[in-house]
Parts: structure tokens; sequence; C-alpha cells
């Protein structure tokens, strides 16, 4: 399968490293991928806001795509994967915004004439790759690492659509991480919501929500994290030290992306994973 | 409890949550309250309740809930939407009244209006920058070599946006900043 890469807007400011992470993991396993040109934002932050907005921009990634020659589009956003899976089924019965978006899609000669398959990097790495592939790939074990796994809401809900893993038992990151060597339990806050929708309408609340469930980790006696989603991984990562801030409490905590979990466990080059810009403390335990 | 007044009821409602969602079907809600139970909003925004959403949607009565601003604390983490036995979806009803909302001229919060500025001017929400790594160099997708990013023919990309609306969010911004 040839793969349209899309990296979606988060990767143009603070989350090279899953960009990174994800295209040594994605060459390494041999996935034949190259980016969506002229791509832009997925439309998925603007959907609660202007609807046939949101559906013109993700409509316009799968009419580049289509034009470039892909066959599907891997994503490694889990927002930039809802929107793009959920829009055939969402246009379904709704032939006026198809037309106004196409109208609108016509000013840069594209056309929208149906979805490509979407695929996250957990169904890519799950289903494409598979648990028997990557444990024979793996030279440096992670036994040190006992990983909160984090799969974020739009990875696994809604019912109505084909999500990357179960929506109410996901299993498939925490199956990747025992495979690497390390241990990675089931929590009774797993599925709870990173809260990233809300920092732009009410910060602090939104860093509690997110502070409480690093707290809740760490708690559990767990000593790293694993995200598959910039957004998650920002307010469960990178904005630890906020958190913390609000909360009035330590709520620091290694967060790492599930490709650079198997990028270390593959004995890969720190760098070449982009952990440069993990801030979260990951080099102790790595060197453990 | 304020009693509502009748002049307020939106009785065309139904049909525009309709033209952008046709999962919301807050009428087919009753009322079991599952979706609140779980809803992560619910537990840190007083006030916000799914269920009540979904009744309000389904009599016409949202003039509070639009004016208050309290729709736009919903995560989006999809969850009532997962877990309602009636097969609605409460997360579609609150984002159908949040452009509901938006349509008639009511301004968003303005991260929202930001991203589609952002969007508008290089196509992503968020404008390029560096990222800071754990010896301190701030490093941009240049430095790193990762393939640039940004539209290709911009004006074109602005006259696409125009027809679906995004002009018309951002004037809205405007008309706020002129008072
Ligand atoms: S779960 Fe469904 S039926 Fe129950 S209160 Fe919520 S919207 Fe209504
Ligand atoms: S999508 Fe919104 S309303 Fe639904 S459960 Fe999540 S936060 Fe609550």
């Amino acid at each position: 399968m040839k793969y349209g890469f899309f990296t979606g807007c988060t990767s143009q400011a603070d989350s090279y490293e899953n960009e990174i992470s994800s295209r040594v993991i994605l060459t390494h396993y041999g996935i034949d991928f190259q980016d969506i040109e002229d791509q832009s934002c997925c439309g998925t932050p603007i959907k609660t806001t202007k609807h046939s907005m949101w559906a013109f921009l993700a409509a316009r990634v799968h009419a580049l795509a289509k034009k470039q020659g892909y066959e599907a589009i891997a994503t490694i956003c889990n927002g930039c994967d809802l929107s793009l899976s959920e829009l055939s089924h969402e246009l379904e019965h709704h032939p006026d915004v198809v037309e106004l978006i196409n109208e609108a899609l016509a000013k840069e000669g594209l056309h929208y004439d149906g979805s490509l398959p979407v695929r996250n990097i957990l169904e890519i790495l799950y289903e494409d790759i598979g648990l028997e592939t990557i444990e024979k790939s793996v030279k440096k074990k992670l036994t040190g690492f006992v990983t909160a796994a984090h799969y974020g809401c739009h990875a696994i809900r809604p019912k109505t659509i084909k999500r990357p893993d179960n929506h109410e038992q996901p299993t498939h990151i925490q199956e990747i991480l025992e495979i690497l060597g390390a241990k990675s339990p089931v929590y009774p806050e797993l599925l709870d919501c990173c809260s990233a929708t809300t920092i732009g309408v009410d910060a602090e609340k939104a860093l509690k929500v997110s502070g409480e469930k690093v707290e809740i980790m760490k708690l559990r006696g767990y000593n790293s994290i694993a995200n598959i989603c910039p957004f998650c991984h920002k307010q469960l990562g990178a904005s630890q030290d906020v958190a913390g801030k609000v909360l009035g409490k330590d709520v620091k905590l290694p967060a790492m992306y599930l490709s650079q979990y198997i990028g270390l466990a593959l004995g890969m080059d720190e760098e070449k994973l982009g952990l440069q810009f993990n801030l979260t403390g990951w080099e102790e335990l790595v060197n453990k | 409890m304020d009693t509502i007044e009748y002049s307020s009821r939106d009785k065309e409602l139904a049909n525009k949550i309709k033209a952008i969602s046709d999962e919301a079907k807050p009428e087919d809600c009753y009322t079991c309250i599952k979706c609140t139970n779980g809803c992560p909003a619910n537990k840190i925004f007083e006030g916000f309740a799914p269920h009540k959403i979904q009744v309000a949607a389904h009599m016409g009565f949202v003039e509070d809930l639009i004016e208050s601003g309290i729709l736009w604390y919903c995560m989006n983490c999809l969850t009532c939407q997962t877990r309602c036995p009636m097969k609605t979806s409460p997360v579609q009803t609150i984002s159908s009244l949040t452009n509901i909302s938006v349509n008639r001229g009511i301004a968003p919060p303005k991260a929202f209006t930001e991203m589609i500025r952002a969007v508008k001017a290089n196509g992503a929400i968020i404008q390029p920058r560096e990222a800071q790594t754990t010896d301190f160099d701030f490093l941009t997708r240049d430095d790193l070599e990762l393939p640039a990013r940004g539209i290709k023919d911009p004006v074109k990309f602005q006259e696409a946006l125009k027809i679906v609306g995004a002009d018309q969010v951002l004037e809205i911004k405007k008309a706020e900043e002129e008072i």
C-alpha cells in the first residue's frame, strides 16, 4: 500500500519529535510512504466553529492525496486521523455540503469524490507491521519501563466508524510496549481525556485535568507515559511544568511517543528519534 | 429554576441541527444520564451536562446555553456519543449549536478565531516556530531537514476558505475589536 504521509499542524511547531520518530520507524519497517504535497490543516480544530470549513479542509487532504496517486493516508495525530476518517460518513447525507466544498476546492483545481482509507500510526504498527515483526527486531529490551499507555479519545471513539482500537478496552499500545520488554498494565483512568480541546477556552482547568491524570499515573507506580497523539502528548508531557504549578504538585513523569519507545528498543540513536525534544526527563530511565 | 420565556423557543432548531449533523438526534434522548455520568467536562465545569443540552435542544430552548458560552467547554472526547444507549450524539448537538451561534454572528472563544486566522495565513493552526531541545538549542523544520510546509497558492486557498465561511468568522472578531 502506497501511503500519503499527513503530518498535521502540530509538527510545524511543538511536535517535531513525533514526525521525526514516526518517519524513522515507518522507514525502518519498509512502509511505503511519501509526504502529501501542499498539505494543510485537517480541519478538526475548526469543526466546532465552522463545520463547512472543517469539511473543506478534510476533503482537501483527500483530494490532494488522490490526485498525487496515493492509495491511503497515514496519520500521526489522533485528531487528524478522526477528521479524515469521519469525513465520508458525515457527508453521506449532505450533498449540499459536498457541492459547497467542491466549489471551494475547484479554486485550487481540486475535487472531492470520496475518501481514501485512513490509517493511524497505531494501526500501521499493529496491523501492517505486526507484533511478531516488531518483537523480532528488538535489540535492547526496555526492562526498566513501567509505562502508562494513553490512547487518546479520538483513537478509540466514536463507535459509529472504524477506529484504530476498541472504544472501551483498547490494548494495542500496551501490547506493543510489552513486546518491547516494558510493563504496561491497565489502570482505571486509562480512557480519561487529556483535555487538549479546552486549553484555549480555560487553560487552568484543562491543565488541572491533564495534571491530575499524570499525578494518578505516578501514584499508581508508573515511571513513564506513552502517547501516540501530539495534542495528548503536549497536555500530558510538554505541559507538565505548568500543570504542576496549577496543581501545586510535582507531576513530572517522562513522556515519549510510542514510536520513540520502539526506536529505543531497536537500539536507535536518541537524536534520530527526536528525543532531544522531549523535555520530561527520559535520560535517566533510558540509561538505566 | 428560571422560567423559560416561550418567545425564546427556536422552532426551527431541529432542522438547523440536522443540516449539520445526522447523529445529534436530541429528539431520541430519553434522559438516562449515561452521557453525563461519563463526561469529563461535567466533572470540572459547573453546570455543563450533555443530557441537559440534549433536552434543551429537543425542546428548542437553547438561548441560555448559547449566550452563556458553556457549550465551548465540551472536551470533544466523544464518550457521550459512544455510550448513548439511544445512539444519539450529545457532542454533535453541542458542536451544531456552537456552529449555529457562530453563523448568527456570535464570536467563538478567541483561540478558535486565532486558529482560523492562522490557517488562512499559512494552512496550519500554528505558525512554524522553533522547538527547544534538552541542550537548550532552538531548532526549526529547516534545521532538522524536514520537508517544507505551507500552501503553494495562498491566494487561491484563501478564496476557497472564503467560500466555506472562514471570513465570516474573522469578521465577527473584527466587529468586536471595533467596539
Ligand atoms: S446517554 Fe443518550 S439517551 Fe441517555 S441522557 Fe445521554 S443523550 Fe440521552
Ligand atoms: S464529548 Fe463533550 S459532552 Fe460528550 S462526554 Fe466528552 S466532554 Fe462531555
